[in-house]
């Protein structure tokens, strides 16, 4: 069954239908919200909060990029979340503790040293985008960690493309001066034209 | 304005478009002249690309669990509609006792005044009526001062003895009398101005009419001063008492569902 059958038939009210929708894009949907919220526990309630929404608010949705308008709710679930987060500041320390717990660990093909400069190198990125203001930050992961082009950015946070190449400009220099302050992680390649810039 | 290694913002913005593709063909072919010859200009973009190449290497992660949604999870919210529509109610409620206060309030206090300028009014015409008879009595005839002065007191003083028995709460009494010997007085006081037999008798009639007026005016207040009285003895402590308790419940209650509305609103 195509994607837009199974809009219709969650449409008008058929569970089965959405919930392969789900199957179809949670992984997408999770994995940008791992990127903002920065931690498993919260990005997977901000994901189930936002497929109940687009569940609830499938009528108002007009054709167009289903992507796009997924996203959009999983961007806005997060950011309630993060304000929820910001309000009770305590509550996500222990979320903190279980992310540390569940960053990867080696693979079988690679080495124990190189396992751990990986997991050190995603610290380092994850901590970056975390540096990041939450509106710079899901640009930034919408185009560089998920591939979104300009126009499916603009549509997903609801804001015209000029705002959205400003925001990821910025992002992508900020996130640069961060990664440059540990070079030592850096793959060869960035490090050498840092010092080619210097 | 400048960014990272002097390049201004605007640069850095175009630089960022022209990576992804995303410039229109002028601008990018501009862009493009200019990256030949400007070295800092094409470090900053080889430094973008490469920033933007380690961002994009971060893994997928599989989600821990499936997002999948129950029948339980997108059962209808009933709460929140019910609270809504109970909050509106009690709002309702609250508006209208407080209504209801304040009316009662105002009937209470307006017939509270009647009586007192009532009263206040009978008191100076007693005082009146006491002073006319002596003032006007050496001027008329013996014979024509009793013909008409006779009937009136003794029909005044038996109309006004009910009356005060039905409307002794009220302080509205002392009018009552008064009023009608204010009428008899005047009746009596133009009977003694005529000394001729005949005008005399026209007199008498005066006066006679004079007392049937009085005792009209008697018998309307004496309906209706009872009634207001008994309206303002029945407002003035039911709302300050029991409504009184009913407009707090009831804000209380409006404050209650309100703060239970917006948080169930608030948790979605």
């Amino acid at each position: 069954m195509d994607e837009l059958a199974l809009i219709q038939g969650a449409k008008s009210g058929d569970l089965d239908a959405f919930n392969r929708l789900v199957l179809n894009y949670q992984g997408l949907a999770f994995n940008v919200a791992l990127r903002i919220m920065g931690d498993e526990p919260s990005a997977a309630d901000a994901t189930q909060e936002a497929f109940i929404s687009a569940y609830r608010g499938l009528k108002r949705y007009r054709g167009g990029s289903f992507r796009a308008w997924l996203l959009r709710i999983v961007t806005n679930a997060c950011y309630d979340e993060l304000r929820r987060l910001k309000r009770r500041p305590a509550a996500s320390l222990d979320e903190m503790m279980e992310q540390e717990a569940a960053l990867p660990v080696a693979s079988p093909t690679e080495g124990p040293e190189a396992a751990v400069q990986r997991s050190e190198l995603i610290r380092v990125i994850e901590d970056c985008l975390q540096g990041l203001a939450p509106e710079f930050r899901v640009v930034a992961v919408l185009v560089d960690i998920q591939g979104f082009n300009y126009q499916e950015v603009a549509e997903s946070i609801g804001k015209p493309l000029g705002t959205v190449k400003s925001r990821l400009a910025r992002a992508r220099a900020k996130l640069r001066e961060c990664l440059q302050e540990h070079g030592e992680l850096l793959p060869t390649s960035i490090r050498l034209q840092n010092e080619a810039a210097r | 304005m400048t960014d990272i290694e002097g390049t201004t913002h605007r640069d850095l913005e175009r630089l960022s478009a022209f990576m992804d593709g995303e410039l229109s063909p002028a601008e990018a072919e501009k862009l493009a002249a200019r990256l030949k010859t400007d070295k800092q200009l094409s470090g900053t973009l080889e430094g973008l690309r490469a920033t933007a190449a380690v961002v994009g290497g971060l893994p997928d992660v599989r989600p821990p669990q499936s997002f999948a949604l129950t029948e339980e999870m997108v059962r209808p919210r009933r709460a929140y509609p019910i609270l809504q529509l109970s909050t509106a109610m009690a709002a309702l409620g609250f508006v209208l006792v407080v209504g209801a206060d304040l009316y009662l309030n105002n009937i209470g206090s307006s017939a509270v005044d009647i009586p007192e300028q009532a009263f206040f009014a009978a008191d100076e015409l007693a005082s009146q009526a006491e002073e006319r008879p002596a003032d006007a009595a050496p001027a008329a005839a013996p014979g024509l001062e009793e013909a008409a002065a006779e009937p009136a007191p003794g029909e005044l003083a038996a109309a006004a003895e009910p009356q005060a028995d039905s409307i002794e709460d009220a302080d509205v009494l002392p009018a009552q009398p008064i009023l009608g010997a204010d009428e008899a007085a005047a009746g009596e006081a133009r009977a003694e101005q005529g000394a001729a037999e005949p005008e005399a008798v026209f007199e008498e009639q005066l006066a006679a009419e004079g007392a049937l007026k009085a005792d009209g005016q008697r018998e309307s207040l004496t309906e209706e001063l009872p009634a207001q009285v008994s309206v303002a003895e029945e407002a003035a402590p039911f709302s300050q008492g029991p409504l009184r308790v009913v407009e707090i419940g009831l804000a209380a209650i409006v404050i209650l569902l309100l703060g239970l509305t917006l948080w169930v609103r608030q948790r979605g």
